[in-house]
């Protein structure tokens, strides 16, 4: 027979379990669609009275589609991931041109797939399908205005956020450099832009990059 | 033909040897410093922002004497009788004409990984 201590250990437990239910419900409510708890409604009392609304300066509304029964997730890898609308929006969006890139990258090697550890979530997946900063991006570098290369201290604080949060696009906190230096990532890359930011790119994903974007420069745009 | 040297500081750590641009680049998954398919060679070198890699090109009975092995002796397709060093922002850093649609090239690095100084022989 249970003591009692252990059955208030159980409902505390169980109590717990529910605020976490609700406090996700809120938190998936509250992304819905991608919509701001800011965004104008239509005021209490109108027939339309707390639906969403357009006012100049906001931005449009628009229906989607209601889930399918049984949506609501995604696979990646191994694992299900609960996905919001606004995540599902973004990404058939970031599929849809992710599919035209790994097509065109798999003529040319049909073995290569990214690092699984660069989408075992869902945003990972997102911004990877969209060649944007990995999904360990949490702090950059501001890039230098001109060509030139970074002062001490900045290379000082590239490797910081490199044993920090690991390469942006893989993870890893070994730089795999003779010098232990994590390799700075222009974002964008320079073949595509002006970068403003730099992140910590380990030397194999650096390598990688540099070879896909090349394909992609000189073969696939062609 | 003359010997070719450039420094250069690609931003992806890495510089390609091909017969042309538009090649399948082989991509080094394993860190090897050096992958190579029959149309184009990977080769890895210094972060740019340690310094420059300096880059020689010539052909291999031109070159200065080296006791030691190449770490990489292959043949290139070279369909367009040319050779060309390129990376992401540079389409050409070197090129070298070639007399043959299918070319020798012996490579020497003084590192496995990131060498800072790179010696290219063809034929």
């Amino acid at each position: 027979m249970e003591s009692k201590e252990s059955t208030a250990h159980r409902t505390g437990w169980w109590l717990a379990g529910l605020r976490m239910q609700l406090a996700t419900g809120r938190l998936i409510s509250a992304s819905k669609a991608g919509f701001r708890p800011d965004q104008p409604r239509v005021p209490r009392g109108n027939p339309d009275g707390g639906k969403w609304t357009y006012e100049p300066g906001y931005a449009r509304v628009h229906r989607v589609a209601r889930r399918r029964a049984g949506g609501g997730h995604v696979r990646i890898g191994n694992r299900w991931h609960s996905i919001t609308l606004a995540q599902e929006a973004r990404l058939a969006q970031s599929t849809g041109a992710m599919r035209g890139a790994l097509r065109d990258v798999r003529k040319l090697d049909p073995k290569w797939k990214p690092p699984p550890q660069a989408y075992s979530t869902v945003e990972g997946l997102i911004s990877a399908n969209r060649a944007e900063p990995g999904p360990f991006a949490r702090e950059w570098v501001s890039a230098p205005s001109t060509n030139r290369r970074l002062a001490r201290s900045e290379q000082q604080e590239v490797d910081r956020i490199g044993r920090k949060w690991g390469c942006h696009r893989c993870g890893t906190k070994e730089p795999g450099t003779r010098s232990s230096s994590f390799v700075g990532d222009h974002q964008v890359p320079k073949s595509m832009g002006k970068p403003t930011r730099i992140y910590p790119h380990c030397l194999r994903c650096s390598s990688s990059q540099g070879g896909l974007l090349s394909t992609y420069l000189f073969r696939v745009q062609k | 033909m003359t010997i070719k040297f450039a420094d250069v500081a690609p931003e992806y750590v890495s510089f390609y040897i091909a017969g042309a641009l538009d090649v399948r680049i082989p991509l080094d998954h394993d860190l090897t410093g050096l992958i190579a398919s029959d149309e184009c060679i990977n080769v890895m070198c210094l972060y740019w922002n340690e310094g420059d890699t300096k880059i020689t090109l010539g052909p291999v009975e031109e070159l200065p004497y080296r006791s030691e092995a190449p770490r990489f002796d292959g043949m290139l397709q070279t369909p367009e009788h040319k050779v060309i060093l390129f990376d992401v922002n540079t389409p050409e850093i070197l090129s070298m004409d070639v007399s043959e649609t299918k070319t020798r090239v012996r490579i020497w690095t003084n590192h496995p990984t990131q060498p800072d100084d790179v010696v290219i022989g063809l034929g």
